[in-house]
């Protein structure tokens, strides 16, 4: 008997490893599956079979599926870069978000939270507005260029000042951080408005797809230029599953185990920076992703950081990928922008969220 | 082997909060710190501990300047319980005992595993391994936290002094709990080269658990010693400006009980 006492931890430990390597695997087939499904469909159908013979054939494999050399095109040209975009762009946000929230010890931080989404919307809305009168001089696809530059600058701006606000003596202080990340918000909320009053009706347009979101403008071109940044989060950000961990004991507490908790603090809201930035400035703003998958995996895989941030990178990346999908075949041959999508499903999990832990409360 | 503060002092915006205070805690003996709100009880702790820096005197901890410890050599050397944990996500009571082993990654899990386990045992929240944090009672919690600044120095092969700061480790229990957690500090004393040093409001918890006594009022230690020498009637009423009577302890030899407030009972 007291034997069974003795090894209860050691199996405990393991069932834990093993729940979360399963978890893992099923999120990463749930992604392969996800991201086949949305290469295939649209205004050209392309089956399952007949995406894994396009891809193979690159790489010298004949796989026994048959295709014309148009769907090849469409997939390779149109909706690869797309889908590569979706699913980048969806696992920096989750993953940000995820770390925030660790950052934070609070459920509910999210990186629009501390201003960095706003402040890459305010500078990205400023070069749609106020560049046309430059585009004028220096032509419209420079301008086209600067759109996503402004926004990635205005997120590290926001980010850098915010960061700026909440530190005293070298020491970030986190409520503050918060409280100072509403206020930037804040600001550059009524900027946007500003501007949004000032704009013409062709800008409105554009417009629209920064506050609203949409993956429409994905190429191999844009894809490129913010890949690295969001990979940089994507993979550095679960390095640092170990550090977080200690964070959810207190911030003090993680000192007294030895974390340099500043060190940690500076690198994780610089890493959310440029990857929410990256993510912004080709997608605009998309709600809900950093909040709600965090979320679910921590009910699934519980809140162990070492499962939950590559986790949240996976399901992250499968449900932006749907939700594109959403976006661009329900109402042919229109698109919804997807932050409308990720906030229909997202807002009522949020109100979900609130009512079951009022609940856990009473 | 000593953790030993020599004349800090620390000041907040003109203010000094301590005014070159020296204290030493030694293995072998558990030092409690008394003192009414605003003594600069708290902000000893967090000079000993290095959350703060002095602005006068230096914290030496097994002689060697605080200020010139590794932060992860630190933290193999001590521990700190804090008076509030604010761990609001639901690991589990292991993954919450396994973080005091953070400071000894690569040590390998078969260490790990056995020191986890034994801390939990002498917390006794054993058989709360599976149990979420977040289900757990608030003095459950306190020995689960307990259990993981135990893990921290948990003394291995090597026979280094180490120390454990307790933050007022009783403040939020009952009176079972209170006296479990002192008893639990004694007997880890006992078994393993440590010296703890702990905050207490409760004088009868420190008469009774204490080896030596420091008290504190405005910054200052006023006096400092055993039992006796410290739980004086006139000095604990200057220092905590309440009517005090004083009786030796009916079953402890050498200890002694402080009954306050003595002036709302009197008979006439």
């Amino acid at each position: 008997m007291n034997q069974a006492v003795l090894r209860r931890p050691r199996s405990w430990s393991l069932a834990e490893q093993q729940h979360g390597v399963v978890g893992i695997g099923a999120l990463t087939l749930g992604l392969f599956g996800a991201a086949i499904l949305a290469l295939g469909s649209g205004a050209v159908a392309i089956s399952p079979g007949q995406v894994l013979a396009i891809l193979a054939q690159p790489l010298g494999l004949q796989l026994p599926w048959d295709y014309a050399q148009g769907q090849a095109a469409v997939l390779l040209q149109i909706r690869a870069p797309r889908v590569l975009m979706a699913i980048l762009v969806g696992a920096a946000l989750a993953v940000s978000g995820a770390a925030m929230q660790g950052l934070f010890r609070n459920p509910l931080a999210d990186p629009a939270l501390i201003g960095v989404s706003a402040g890459a919307a305010l500078a990205a809305v400023a070069a749609i507005v106020l560049g046309s009168s430059l585009a004028a001089v220096v032509g419209v696809t420079v301008i086209a260029g600067v759109v996503p530059l402004a926004a990635f600058c205005g997120s590290l701006a926001a980010t850098l000042l915010v960061k700026r606000l909440a530190t005293t003596e070298g020491r970030t202080d986190v409520a503050t951080l918060l409280l100072a990340g509403i206020a930037i918000q804040a600001i550059a909320m009524a900027g946007t408005g500003l501007l949004t009053y000032l704009a013409d009706d062709e800008q409105l347009r554009t417009l629209t797809f920064w506050t609203l979101g949409s993956l429409g403008g994905a190429t191999w071109q844009t894809l490129l230029i913010a890949a690295p940044l969001m990979l940089l989060a994507i993979i550095g950000i679960p390095l640092f599953a170990h550090s977080l961990n200690a964070m959810l004991l207190g911030e003090a507490e993680a000192g007294h185990l030895g974390f340099d908790t500043q060190r940690l603090k500076q690198l994780l809201v610089l890493l959310v920076a440029a990857a929410v930035g990256a993510a912004v400035a080709v997608s605009g703003i998309i709600g809900f992703v950093g909040l709600v998958v965090p979320h679910l995996l921590r009910l699934a895989l519980g809140p162990d950081h070492h499962w939950l941030l590559p986790g949240s990178a996976l399901l992250g990346a499968s449900l932006l990928l749907l939700a594109d999908l959403l976006a661009r075949t329900l109402v042919v041959p229109a698109e919804l922008p997807i932050g409308i999508i990720t906030a229909l499903l997202g807002g009522p999990f949020f109100i979900w969220l609130l009512t079951s832990r009022r609940h856990r409360m009473d | 082997m000593s953790l030993r503060a020599e004349d800090i002092s620390y000041r907040v915006g003109g203010r000094t909060l301590l005014d070159q205070v020296s204290v030493e805690v030694h293995t072998g003996e558990l030092v409690t710190v008394l003192g009414p709100n605003g003594a600069g009880k708290t902000t000893l702790l967090k000079l000993l501990c290095g959350d703060l820096r002095p602005h006068a005197g230096e914290v030496v901890l097994n002689g060697r300047r605080l200020r010139n410890w590794s932060r992860l050599a630190l933290a193999q050397q001590r521990a700190v319980l804090p008076q509030h944990a604010s761990l609001s996500f639901p690991l589990s009571v292991t993954q919450v005992v396994r973080m005091g082993r953070a400071p000894y990654r690569g040590q390998g899990r078969a260490v790990e595993r056995d020191v986890v386990r034994a801390a939990m045992r002498a917390a006794d929240v054993h058989h709360l391994a599976e149990r979420s944090y977040t289900q757990l009672s608030g003095g459950e919690r306190q020995r689960v936290q307990l259990a993981r600044v135990l893990a921290q120095i948990w003394g291995a092969a090597d026979a280094r002094a180490r120390f454990l700061l307790l933050d007022e480790p009783t403040s939020a229990l009952d009176l079972a709990h209170q006296h479990q957690v002192l008893s639990i500090a004694r007997d880890m004393i006992k078994r393993h080269r440590l010296g703890v040093f702990a905050i207490l409001h409760d004088l009868n918890l420190a008469s009774g658990y204490a080896d030596r006594l420091v008290l504190l009022h405005a910054g200052q230690v006023v006096a400092q010693g055993s039992c006796d020498q410290v739980l004086q009637a006139a000095l604990l009423e200057a220092t905590f400006g309440v009517p005090l009577h004083i009786a030796p302890h009916p079953l402890l030899p050498g200890r002694r009980l402080v009954v306050s407030g003595a002036g709302e009972y009197s008979s006439d």
